[in-house]
């Protein structure tokens, strides 16, 4: 059977459509199984105006394909022969018009993409009740004395389920008894990316000055972390902490120097 | 050869390890890692984290087990036991094990925690009760169930409509305060909420609590089979499974009425407004703090016309806690404060991520909060709008100018609190428009569960949506765009037809 000089451009621009809307995703798929990476739709639309564009273009420089392309449109809305396929056509493509237009105008509940930075970058220092602090030099004091770290981390290990628990779980997976009410969801500690990828430091700050002492791109307003400098001393934050590596078997990034 | 060697070795050392005997020394070193911090080193529910939560972790010691299949007063079966380490008991701070523990493991630390206590070894466990006479469900039999309800006195505990608010004060055996089940919520039942399950609980009761053996020939209340089946159908026939919180249903949707917005809460249109249910946590953030809550979830719906909005709030509670009321008092394990409610919205909503705090807002960033009070026994309900800007930086402004109302009631266990006010409010007041997300938060008071000032429950920041009206444009638009092109292209054709025309008229000369 042979195409239509007229329907060519319409089904190259549709076949266009589908690699854009299915395809990619599809190869991305076959990159990394479980996923379905669309293409962003504003950036759809630009390639199908560039795709349909070039080939109107195409189509209307050869004055050959050109003239054949309107005889059959003109065969197509003239000929007593096709009337009947011609008044479904512009019925299906009239209602498919308005359909679009309506799916345009129709009120719609988008909640917006949430783009928070977990891990933001650190201020280069902070302090606390008049005590500065140092994030650059900033080390955990109490790994010094290799006799005692048993003591600090059974300390940690209190502390950590009077205080910590209920959010981020007495499994330490963040699945605490009242996670769910929260969000943004508390941390999980056993998780490779958040402890395990952290300097003590940062797990200081973080600690001390809670969720309100994120920056901004953090969204301090969201999250229930407490700031535990209020409820802490600072040997006992620095307990909690060895609780935490220790307990997952985790290590604290340290510093490349 | 090699590729069947090895699952064959792992099925075998599978095998080997369920006919192994659990060995409550291996147990041990288990139960030391994962459970001694809640129920103590020693099995005596004492550990660390024990303070801080309701129910509190089971002391072994006694060896008394809630949740059993066994008849009577016989000692629960490891599977029993089992079942709750592997599963967990919702609604509680038990978590289910099966994630970090394997069956092996799980066997071994329930032989380690059954040497806490010589029951035993005193006694077997003997059968569980039998299943097998469970009739298929039917209208009739939930019908029955219901009568059953009534005469076996569960109304008395769990409520005329199921919700959880006794009429009597109930204490467990350890002396802390029992609140009996909701029974609207199955997610919240610790030995699951199969009617295998509710038959099973109703037959041998949930020991060390009021919750009474319905299976005891020799007792008065005593129930026959049928009765309890009965029963257990009933209580699976008030499940409520819409008003399970999701944290992906983060929308409360507005729907829009051009009539006023109805006063009664049970008037049709409020009961046909969409609803959606957040969960709330206990205020753990910022002293002072409440660690053990009662009430663990609100329901939202929301209404608007031209010139108002109004929120109905509903949660389930208890105790309707009105100081003054002495028999409501009577129920309360403390002293009674009133039970309260909030909204809070930000002043300014902004197109972007940025938020006021959600504890109260911010200096640079102040809220709104509608405050709803359950007042005085005899006196009525009362109702505030506080400006704030940051934890503890409450200022009072008069409702009226802003057009903000509220009003509450309690049936059946269920608070129902209406806040309204008008769309554009007072200066300082956040404006509602439509089509736009808002963000809001609640807060809760349990005033017989001493909660009061900063000891409350709340919802992190959620969203109001007033869904836009039906307008001309989402009829005109459509509609347009198709006639245009219906007419373009009937034009196209009629055009081709005459110039087709005037060619073969042409040819024929
Ligand atoms: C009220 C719930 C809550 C409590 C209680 C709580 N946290 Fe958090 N925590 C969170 C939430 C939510 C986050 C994630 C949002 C964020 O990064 O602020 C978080 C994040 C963290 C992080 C950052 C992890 C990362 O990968 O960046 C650390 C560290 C942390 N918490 C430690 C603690 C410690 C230690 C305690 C107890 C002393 C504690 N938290 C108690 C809610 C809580
Ligand atoms: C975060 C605290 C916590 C941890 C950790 C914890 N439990 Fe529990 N457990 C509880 C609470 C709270 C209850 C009581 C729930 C109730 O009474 O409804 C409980 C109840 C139980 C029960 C009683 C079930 C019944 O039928 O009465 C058993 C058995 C149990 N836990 C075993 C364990 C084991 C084994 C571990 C460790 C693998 C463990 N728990 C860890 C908090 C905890
Ligand atoms: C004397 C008061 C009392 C009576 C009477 C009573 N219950 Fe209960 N019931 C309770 C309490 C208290 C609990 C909660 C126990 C707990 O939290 O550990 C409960 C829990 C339950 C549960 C939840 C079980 C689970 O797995 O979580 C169900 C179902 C239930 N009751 C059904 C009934 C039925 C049906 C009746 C009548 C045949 C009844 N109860 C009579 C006090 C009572």
């Amino acid at each position: 059977m042979k195409v239509p000089r007229a329907i060519r451009p319409i089904l190259v621009v549709a076949l266009a459509y589908a690699i854009v809307e299915a395809g990619i995703p599809a190869i991305g798929a076959l990159l990394k199984p479980g996923t379905w990476p669309v293409v962003p739709a504003h950036l759809a639309r630009i390639y199908l105006f560039f795709i349909a564009n070039v080939v109107l273009l195409y189509t209307a420089a050869d004055e050959v394909l050109w003239g054949r392309v309107r005889g059959e449109l003109r065969y197509f809305f003239g000929a007593d022969e096709v009337r009947v396929v011609r008044t479904l056509v512009i019925a299906a493509i009239s209602l498919a018009g308005g359909y679009v237009a309506y799916d345009a105008v129709r009120p719609r509940l988008e909640t917006p993409p949430e783009l928070r930075a977990i891990h933001p970058a650190p201020p280069a220092s902070f302090s606390i009740g008049g005590k500065a602090y140092d994030l650059s030099t900033l080390n955990n004091p109490l790994r010094a004395d290799k006799s005692k770290f048993a003591d600090h981390v059974k300390a940690g290990a209190e502390l950590y389920f009077k205080n910590c628990f209920f959010c981020h779980g007495d499994k330490l997976d963040g699945k605490g008894h009242y996670a769910d009410a929260f969000h943004p969801r508390p941390a999980n500690f056993r998780d490779v990316g958040t402890i395990a990828q952290l300097r003590e430091s940062y797990l200081f700050w973080r600690i001390a000055t809670g969720g309100p002492g994120l920056p901004r791109e953090g969204w301090p307003w969201m999250s229930s972390m407490p700031i535990w400098h209020r409820f802490l001393s600072e040997t006992e934050i620095w307990q909690v902490i060895l609780f935490l590596y220790d307990f997952t078997g985790q290590a604290p990034r340290v510093r490349d120097s | 050869m090699r590729r069947l060697a090895i699952p064959l070795v792992l099925l075998l050392a599978q095998a080997l390890a369920a006919a192994a005997p659990a060995d409550s020394e291996v147990g041990r070193a288990v139960y030391d890692r994962w459970c001694a911090r809640c129920h103590g080193a020693e099995g005596d529910g004492n550990g660390p984290a024990a303070p801080f939560l309701m129910p509190r972790p089971r002391d072994f010691t006694l060896g008394v087990y809630k949740y059993k299949s066994t008849e009577g007063t016989r000692p629960p079966s490891d599977q029993d036991i089992g079942r709750m380490v592997a599963e967990g008991m919702p609604g509680t701070a038990m978590p289910g094990w099966k994630d970090v523990l394997g069956e092996g493991d799980r066997q071994n630390v329930v032989a380690y925690v059954k040497t806490f206590s010589d029951i035993f070894e005193a006694e077997e466990p003997g059968p569980p009760i039998s299943l097998a006479g469970r009739p298929a469900d039917s209208p009739q039999l939930v019908a029955v169930g219901k009568d059953t309800y009534r005469k076996a006195k569960c109304h008395e505990c769990h409520g005329d409509a199921g919700k959880g608010n006794p009429s009597k004060k109930l204490k467990d055996d350890w002396g802390a305060p029992a609140w009996p089940r909701n029974l609207t919520r199955p997610w919240t039942f610790r030995g699951g909420s199969d009617v295998k399950d509710i038959y099973t609980r109703i037959t041998v009761g949930i020991p060390g609590m009021p919750m009474p053996a319905f299976g005891d020939a020799g007792k008065p209340d005593a129930l026959t089979e049928w009765e309890r089946w009965s029963v257990a159908h009933y209580v699976a026939s008030l499940a409520d499974p819409a008003r399970r919180p999701s944290p992906a249903a983060n929308v409360a949707k507005a729907s829009y009425r051009a009539e006023e917005i109805p006063a009664d809460v049970t008037a049709q249109v409020w009961l046909d407004a969409p609803a959606v249910s957040f969960r709330l946590a206990p205020q753990i953030i910022a002293a002072e703090r409440l660690f053990t809550p009662v009430v663990d979830q609100v329901t939202v719906r929301a209404l608007y016309n031209d010139r108002e909005v109004a929120l109905l709030v509903e949660w389930d509670d208890p105790t309707p806690s009105r100081p003054g009321d002495r028999v409501q008092a009577a129920l309360a394990p403390g002293e009674m404060f009133e039970d309260a409610v909030a909204a809070q919205f930000p002043v300014a909503p902004s197109e972007g991520p940025d938020k006021p705090y959600f504890g109260h807002g911010d200096a640079a960033n102040p809220v709104n909060v509608w405050y709803w009070r359950a007042g005085r026994a005899g006196a009525g309900s009362a109702y505030a709008l506080f400006d704030m800007r940051g934890m503890g930086s409450k200022v009072e402004r008069d409702p009226a100018p802003s057009g903000l109302s509220a009003s509450g009631e309690y049936t059946d266990g269920t608070w129902r609190v209406v806040f309204r006010r008008s769309r554009l409010g007072d200066t300082g007041d956040v404006p509602f428009e439509s089509g736009r997300l808002i963000p809001v938060a609640f807060a809760n008071w349990d005033g017989s569960n001493g909660e009061k000032g900063s000891k409350h429950t709340l919802t992190p920041w959620v969203w109001l949506w007033l869904e836009p009206a039906p307008s001309l444009k989402t009829a005109y638009v459509p509609t347009a765009v198709a006639l245009l092109l219906a007419g373009g292209l009937l034009g196209a054709s009629a055009r081709a037809r005459r110039a087709g025309g005037r060619r073969e008229h042409g040819e024929g000369k």
